[in-house]
């Protein structure tokens, strides 16, 4: 099973609404970020380069659950730094719940298995585990021997334990397709994990590794051997099939930068998840005040290699909306997690 | 400083306004713009950079050292003082900014037609990307946004045989990032840049992203062989539909650039000068265009 009806029916009828209200610009899922501390140092990551005193700053569980509402998407993805260093994270994660939202706690799962009893399952809440690759290549991408078989360990505790569980990948330009075909066939015929998502590595300036990026031609070119091997069929992924075709060069599409609006420390982030130009205060500012038109793929050069799907998958959701075949299609996919 | 706009089409010409020149190639460029007598070939090699671009005086545009410069058809010297060599790094004044403005292909998956696209870099495969000069460009993005005008800043692709499927248009996209492309727009501003004219350019969305060409309008050229697609046309009724979208997609083409050229032409007229750009010349670039860069 994929996405689960309710998530997909919940996101439909969000959907619906406002294109009856007429919104040209709405929130799909809300990236709440409410600390940027974290206890691994990723080649590729470029989100915890911050002060001490920033990453001693955490979000409260009020701000978390004013965040939500205040934005209003069906959906909120809790990233970081990582979650569950977060003193309050199962606070945080039982108050969206209760405003049925459809959570993700992302999380490289070296602390899981410690929070596990503090959490209760529920079609709510899915657990996305980070996971880059096999033992080796996982390990070397965020820069600690061990963090693999933790992750494995973590995941498989929470399955037994009845939660939801899904992994997400960045593919780098040392993921070499079969290495990746080899992760997603161990998640899904092995851990038995609900799905996946996966996405191209966005070169942030401040990643300590920068030789760990793609350009977009690269990317296009890895996502298509990937989605060539034998047994691709099997794997789940919690995307839409359009973003997936997308990832292999089969379709067009500009970034959706307010798809997913994110809310940091510092407030909510300008104008998107990867790109940081500074903070306001409230969600409507930031979506009224915004020029979005600056931003996407050959209107800002920081955009050029990102293929991420903070930025797609809302353009995927959108195009799939505009077309009743392409609906059904990923109606149909998502239930099935086929994907492309 | 005065603006000329330089529209590769009659029809683009007509809509943007009875002074637009028709201008499909670089050759077709009026030497007064350029700078130097007319019928001299091709742009000068070594053309000065276009640093400190100054407004006119009454009489001949002078360098701080007294040197004749290029200047506006209005003010023009005898022949002989257009074409004297600057020397390079001579801080130049020019008198005129050129916007180049047409319809084109869209490869930007999320525009319609009649969408305007500001470029903020030309590219042509293999060949070194052009820059307008930032300060031109930033007031044409702010001319537009003042004046409520819709229009994405990206980049433009120029090819000479312009993808007609929406396939090929995906690849285009997905290689080079262009919203948006065109048959002129590379030629002409290289000519421009040599010569040191500050220029800008505009197209409007003609056929989206998402649309195939009718097979006759893909194989077009130049406007002469508008009969030879009539004539097309008529043969192939199955197409019909597809002329029948292109004629409505061209209606609101040129609504955009009737929207979007009055605008800057009217911010541009108050512009006396323009501060030294850095942007590179053709061949100053050291990296290639090689896909997407």
């Amino acid at each position: 099973m994929g996405i689960p009806v309710r998530q997909a029916l919940a996101v439909s009828g969000y959907l619906m609404k406002q294109k009856l209200k007429g919104n040209a610009r709405y929130p799909l899922v809300l990236m709440l970020e409410p600390l940027y501390r974290c206890n691994l140092a990723c080649a590729g990551c470029g989100k915890i380069q911050h002060p001490e005193d920033v990453l001693n700053t955490y979000l409260t569980p009020q701000q978390c659950w004013d965040a939500a509402e205040e934005c209003g998407a069906p959906v909120v993805s809790i990233a970081g730094g990582e979650p569950l260093v977060h003193p309050k994270i199962d606070e945080i994660v039982a108050g969206l719940v209760a405003r049925k939202k459809f959570v993700y706690l992302c999380t490289n799962a070296i602390l899981l298995e410690r929070w596990l009893p503090k959490l209760t399952p529920s079609t709510y809440l899915t657990i996305s585990v980070h996971m880059d690759g096999m033992r080796e290549l996982h390990d070397a991408m965020v820069d600690r021997a061990g963090t693999f078989d933790k992750a494995v360990a973590g995941i498989r505790e929470a399955k037994r334990r009845g939660f939801r569980v899904s992994t997400n990948t960045t593919v780098f330009a040392d993921s070499a397709p079969e290495q990746m075909g080899q992760l997603f066939t161990f998640l899904m015929e092995d851990l038995k994990i609900d799905g996946m998502m996966v996405s191209p590595g966005y070169d942030y300036p401040k990643a300590p590794n920068q030789s760990v990026f793609l350009r977009r031609p690269q990317m296009i070119d890895t996502f298509r051997k990937i989605f060539a091997l034998p047994g691709h069929k099997k794997w789940r992924f919690f995307h839409t099939p359009l973003f997936l075709e997308f990832l292999q060069g089969k379709r067009a599409m500009q970034c959706t930068a307010w798809g997913n609006p994110t809310r940091n420390v510092f407030g909510w982030q300008r104008p998107c998840y990867l790109m940081a130009e500074g903070n306001v205060p409230t969600f409507k500012q930031l979506i009224e005040e915004t020029e979005w038109d600056r931003y996407g793929y050959g209107r800002d050069a920081r955009c050029t290699n990102c293929m991420a799907h903070c930025g797609y998958e809302a353009t995927a959701v959108k195009a799939t909306m505009a077309s009743p075949l392409e609906g059904i299609r990923a109606g149909v996919g998502a239930m099935l997690g086929r994907g492309a | 400083m005065r603006t000329v706009i330089l529209a590769p089409m009659s029809r683009e010409a007509r809509a943007i306004g009875g002074d637009a020149t028709i201008c499909p190639h670089a050759r077709d460029i009026p030497a007064s713009i350029l700078g130097r007598q007319a019928g001299t070939g091709a742009p000068p090699e070594h053309a000065p950079p276009p640093a400190t671009l100054q407004s006119p005086g009454p009489g001949d545009a002078t360098t701080p050292d007294g040197e004749a410069a290029v200047t506006s058809s209005e003010h023009a010297p005898p022949p002989s003082t257009v074409a004297r060599p600057v020397p390079e790094g001579t801080p130049v004044a020019h008198p005129t900014i050129v916007i180049i403005a047409g319809v084109g292909g869209g490869l930007d998956p999320s525009l319609a037609s009649g969408a305007l696209i500001l470029g903020r870099r030309v590219l042509a495969e293999g060949r070194p990307e052009l820059t307008p000069h930032p300060a031109l460009f930033a007031a044409a993005r702010s001319a537009l946004q003042a004046g409520g005008i819709g229009f994405v800043s990206s980049q433009l692709l120029t090819a000479a045989r312009p993808p007609a499927t929406a396939a090929a248009k995906r690849d285009a996209w997905n290689t080079f990032g262009a919203a948006g492309v065109d048959m002129e727009t590379y030629e002409l501003a290289a000519a421009l840049e040599s010569a040191g004219v500050p220029w800008l350019a505009l197209r409007s969305v003609l056929d989206t992203a998402a649309s195939t060409l009718p097979a006759a309008v893909a194989r077009w050229s130049a406007e002469s062989d508008e009969r030879q697609i009539a004539r097309a046309a008529l043969r192939t009724p199955r197409d019909w539909p597809a002329y029948l979208r292109l004629a409505l997609e061209l209606r609101a083409s040129l609504r955009g650039l009737r929207r979007g050229v009055p605008v800057l032409r009217a911010a541009f007229a108050s512009i006396e000068s323009l501060p030294a750009a850095r942007s590179p010349r053709p061949g100053a670039v050291d990296v290639p265009l090689v896909g997407i860069r």
